[in-house]
């Protein structure tokens, strides 16, 4: 099997566990062909930084939240603008916050999108499928 | 510590003292001194250019001593002043440094609000529409109709999160006041997503166009929530209608957004700008009662102001007054 045939996977951050299981049943129902890997906080999202390093494969999209333990997901996003080689992963941030200081800190840090999650499940759902039929499907990203 | 001179006192002082000196002078006339002289003229004369010199010394030295005195006076009350100025500046910073500090721990409250109630609602919302796509078949329609009222309330919560977000925004954000063409503004928020206006509204717009002096966005808000709360107050007429007008007086422009609705009695006309009030049950007319609360947060920081007149069952204006 050559690694073009695999899709790549999505990279998600995210701390809340009402919040991780939702998304992962919204890509669920949405029969995602990505694999969906999960970092539960800052520390654990940057952890990856040696793994692809280490040669596993660049995930499509980053869905990045803000409000993460230890290192926060602006900090997170920071570091991973300001690397040579990863900073064109796509990163979405997919948070609560719709405090405008967020909003400008992440796009001034160089994130792609920024998307508040919806209470309304029915609109998660449809922003799940959203994210992934634009970033993992439609999107061409650089090879690296 | 330093009494503040009374001008008209200190000049009595100083006039009597002139007058005095004048008077022991007069004591030393030239009848005075014609009692040494013994008559030679040519020795009052001298005596009489000394005794000027005299008069003149004597009076230098007094007006030095008084002036002296006066401005030694001036500059410690100015110094003083200094001081006092320049401990209430310490003390304006250091309120100023706490509000601050206060404005960021309201800050980090509304942050803490928005992430942390709105997570676990998420989660009551995402799990009750799960049960309700993948088991409803396990459930009789009771039981469906519990799960809808959990969605609902999880909606009401929702909305009143938002709202309060809204509020506490309105109340600490920055306000970028420029001069706003108000006819584009009005049009821009009519065509607006936000809004939604059912087919049944007769919804007229009559705007001329005027220039307002206004935060943007806090004026797209005004007039959304106002024009909301107008569709929502009179939809229980045949036809709602709702009217959107603006005059300019010459420093003032006046916005009245009216409607055919249930109205209100005037005895509450400013209960219904106070957050959380509400004259009407949830199940009549659904809010929060944020809505108008925060149009009078906005217009207020905007230098204007808002009122409404009404009766019950004949509608009501609600009036916007802001600064040209």
């Amino acid at each position: 099997m050559t690694t073009e045939s695999l899709p790549q996977p999505i990279l998600l951050v995210e701390d809340s566990p009402v919040d991780l299981d939702l998304t992962l049943r919204a890509f669920r129902r949405r029969h995602f062909a990505n694999p969906v890997e999960v970092a539960r906080d800052g520390e654990e999202a940057l952890a990856w930084f040696e793994r692809w390093e280490a040669g596993e494969p660049l995930p499509a999209v980053i869905l990045l939240d803000i409000k993460l333990p230890r290192i926060n997901g602006l900090e997170v996003l920071r570091k991973l603008k300001s690397h040579p080689r990863f900073r064109r992963i796509p990163v979405v941030m997919l948070t609560s916050s719709a405090e405008n200081s967020d909003l400008d800190t992440a796009y001034e840090l160089g994130c792609n999108s920024y998307i508040v999650k919806p209470v309304d499940f029915a609109k998660f759902m449809d922003v799940a499928s959203q994210v992934e039929l634009f970033w993992c499907v439609l999107n061409r990203a650089p090879a690296n | 510590m330093f009494e503040r001179l009374d001008p008209s006192r200190a000049a009595l002082r100083i006039a009597l003292l002139y007058a005095f000196l004048g008077f022991v002078w007069i004591l030393f006339s030239d009848r005075f001194l014609l009692i040494f002289v013994e008559g030679d003229l040519q020795r009052l004369a001298d005596l009489q250019t000394s005794k000027g010199w005299v008069f003149i010394v004597v009076t230098a030295a007094v007006l030095y001593g008084i002036i002296r005195s006066v401005l030694q006076r001036q500059a410690n009350i100015d110094e003083r002043l200094d001081t006092l100025n320049a401990e209430l500046e310490a003390r304006v910073e250091e309120r100023t440094t706490r509000l601050a500090e206060v404005n960021r721990e309201l800050e980090a409250f509304s942050y803490s609000v928005s992430h942390d109630l709105k997570a676990p609602l998420r989660g009551v919302d995402g799990y009750s529409q799960l049960l309700l796509l993948d088991h409803a078949h396990q459930l009789d329609t009771d039981g469906r109709e519990l799960l809808e009222k959990v969605r609902a309330g999880v909606a009401s919560m929702h909305a009143l999160i938002e709202d309060m977000l809204a509020y506490s925004r309105m109340e600490r954000r920055e306000l970028d006041t420029r001069e706003l063409g108000l006819d584009t503004l009005v049009d821009n928020v009519m065509a607006s997503q936000e809004l939604t206006v059912a087919s049944s509204v007769d919804l007229r717009c009559a705007v001329p166009p005027l220039i307002v002096r206004a935060d943007r966005e806090g004026l797209a808000l005004v007039v959304r929530n106002l024009v909301e709360n107008a569709i929502k107050f009179s939809c229980g007429e045949a036809t709602p209608q709702v009217r959107i007008e603006a005059e300019a007086t010459d420093e003032r422009v006046r916005i009245c957004v009216s409607d055919n609705g249930v109205g209100f009695d005037m005895k509450y006309h400013d209960r219904i700008f106070d957050i959380f009030q509400r004259l009407h049950r949830a199940e009549d007319y659904p809010g929060t009662g944020v809505g108008l609360a925060l149009v009078r947060k906005a217009v207020s920081r905007m230098g204007g102001r808002v009122w409404a007149e009404s009766a019950p069952g004949k509608g009501a204006r609600f009036y916007v007054e802001l600064p040209r």
